[in-house]
């Protein structure tokens, strides 16, 4: 009986341990997933090498038109991919149809152009090598030495 | 109404080699618009917002637009947007240049604009004939009123804009635009007013402030039109047309939009202020009206969403009761009045196709004013569906 009791206690403890260093890894991990999630590339024109959240927000909304040095900004976006939708939550701060109504409604009202919108990487980075003040994001991890990447803070 | 509309649509197809160029493919000229079919089934004796829509109903209620614009240089830009819409009553599907202007942006902090200028008012109003960019199809009516749509869509003239960051506070952006807003008898407020001639209005300004709060989806705003503008009208045939005059006629409207995820919530509140000088002697009337709203929206997932609000108006904000309708030439306490609750449903089986599904709960008539008021129903219904289809 109090074999069984011993078994079934050292059992639940194996448990906790388990679970808690579950949760520890988790949260260790986590940090490292969602930076990598997206890298900000801009074309190696682009003075600045890091922007901060509320600036790159302003960016991708079409309120910050322009770079430091008066050079315009043309953004570009990775459309219907995860690295979008992480991107638009972590920085933009809008699911995808919100930031999609956004556009359609300044479109719809005179105030801009649709922003460029690409489907692959490829095509976006050629993009934003070719054009000065050009910026967009691809999934974190991915490297071109034809861009310069940008830190977000 | 089907001349105006053959028009449209062949201007659409005239323009159709354009659309074929998106503009990731590096056209200078964009071209967009939208497509926009409803049906609206309300009573026989509170037909709203379309005229015919008692009985089994109206189809006469549809959007069309389509809009031109090209970036000149990279700091200017040019566009305009011709739109026809059709409400039974009013509307027929005239064609009408919606808006048509040039902007220079300067710097983020000041841009200029000149032409005819869509008016912000509220969080809705300049994108209010655009049934996709919204959950609802009827907006909350007490501060985006059908029949105002042409006294409160664009301003003719000029108008400056821009934003800056204001440190840990967050965001300021502003709009100020000033000018004459061109509206015409054929208007739903034309034909209220038994309008012969109306016109543009005088000298008018018009603001929005935006303030993006250091919390995290929370936005508030602040905006406002003053007017000033006169007209003529018939008001028993058989009489000579008399001059009258809205001296001043003003709008407020607070705005305050938090979004958390999927979930937007939204309250504004409104006042309306005018004074009518009839011409005919009698006193001056002074109308002060306000309105209220409370709504919530949750996007369920890629193709579909839920919303709904409710919306309080009183057509006097100081006799919330009504009980002074003879004041106003009214029939009783219900036309004083209108609260409105709406549930809509979005569906969106593509990415640029909207269908939507919309009923309304309607307590009082305040805002039903080309339907006589003497004859209709406190208590009443509204049933909506529309499809919207942009490109």
């Amino acid at each position: 009986m109090f074999k069984q009791w011993f078994h079934v206690q050292r059992g639940q403890q194996l448990l906790t341990q388990a679970a808690a260093l579950l949760v520890t890894l988790l949260f260790s991990a986590l940090p490292t997933l969602v930076a990598a999630e997206y890298t900000l590339i801009a074309n190696k024109s682009v003075a600045t090498n890091s922007l901060s959240k509320s600036d790159t927000r302003s960016i991708f909304l079409g309120d910050k038109t322009l770079w430091k040095d008066g050079t315009v900004i043309t953004f570009v976006i990775l459309e219907s991919s995860p690295t979008h939708e992480s991107f638009l939550k972590d920085i933009v701060r809008k699911t995808p149809s919100q930031f999609n109504r956004y556009w359609k409604k300044m479109l719809f009202t005179g105030k801009a152009s649709t922003p460029k919108s690409f489907d692959d990487i490829n095509s976006l980075t050629k993009y934003i090598s070719n054009n000065h003040g050009a910026v967009g994001y691809v999934p974190g991890g991915i490297t071109d030495s034809s861009v310069k990447i940008i830190m977000v803070k | 109404m089907k001349k105006h509309l053959a028009r449209f649509l062949g201007t659409l197809v005239s323009l159709t080699p354009l659309l074929m160029v998106g503009p990731a493919a590096g056209s200078d000229v964009e071209v967009h618009g939208f497509v926009s079919q409803g049906y609206a089934k309300s009573e026989d004796k509170n037909q709203y917002p379309i005229g015919d829509s008692g009985g089994y109903g109206s189809l006469n209620f549809n959007d069309y637009a389509i809009n031109v614009s090209k970036q000149i240089t990279p700091k200017l830009r040019a566009g305009m947007q011709i739109v026809a819409l059709d409400r039974g009553t009013y509307g027929k599907n005239s064609l009408q240049v919606d808006w048509a202007y040039g902007d220079y942006r300067y710097q983020d902090w000041l841009g200029v604009r000149v032409g005819k200028i869509k008016i912000p008012l509220g969080l809705y109003n300049a994108s209010r004939d655009n049934d996709y960019v919204r959950n609802s199809i009827l907006l909350p009516q007490g501060l985006y009123t059908e029949y105002y749509r042409d006294l409160t869509n664009s301003i003719k003239g000029a108008g400056v804009y821009g934003n800056t960051p204001v440190g840990s506070l967050g965001k300021i952006s502003y709009e100020l635009n000033i000018g004459s807003i061109p509206i015409n008898e054929d208007s739903a407020l034309g034909k209220a007013m038994g309008a012969t001639a109306m016109g543009s209005t005088n000298f008018s300004t018009n603001y929005k402030l935006d303030w993006e709060t250091p919390i995290s989806g929370l936005k508030v705003a602040v905006s406002g039109l003053h007017s000033t503008w006169t007209g003529t009208s018939s008001w028993v045939p058989i009489l000579p047309a008399t001059n009258w005059e809205m001296d001043p006629w003003n709008r407020k409207v607070y705005s305050l939009e938090y979004t958390l995820d999927d979930l937007i919530v939204t309250f504004e509140y409104g006042q309306e202020d005018f004074d009518v000088d009839y011409g005919d002697g009698s006193p001056i009337q002074k109308w002060r009206s306000d309105s209220w709203y409370l709504s919530g929206v949750y996007r369920v997932n890629n193709w579909f969403e839920v919303g709904s609000y409710y919306n309080q108006y009183y057509v006097d904000r100081n006799h919330r009761d009504g009980k002074n309708f003879a004041d106003y030439f009214y029939y009783n306490t219900s036309n004083m009045k209108q609260h409105d609750f709406a549930l809509t449903l979005r569906f969106d089986p593509m990415e640029d196709l909207s269908v939507k599904l919309e009923g309304h709960m309607i307590e009082g008539n305040g805002l039903n004013w080309l339907v006589d008021l003497a004859g209709q129903n406190e208590n009443w219904h509204l049933f909506l569906a529309k499809a919207t289809y942009i490109f």
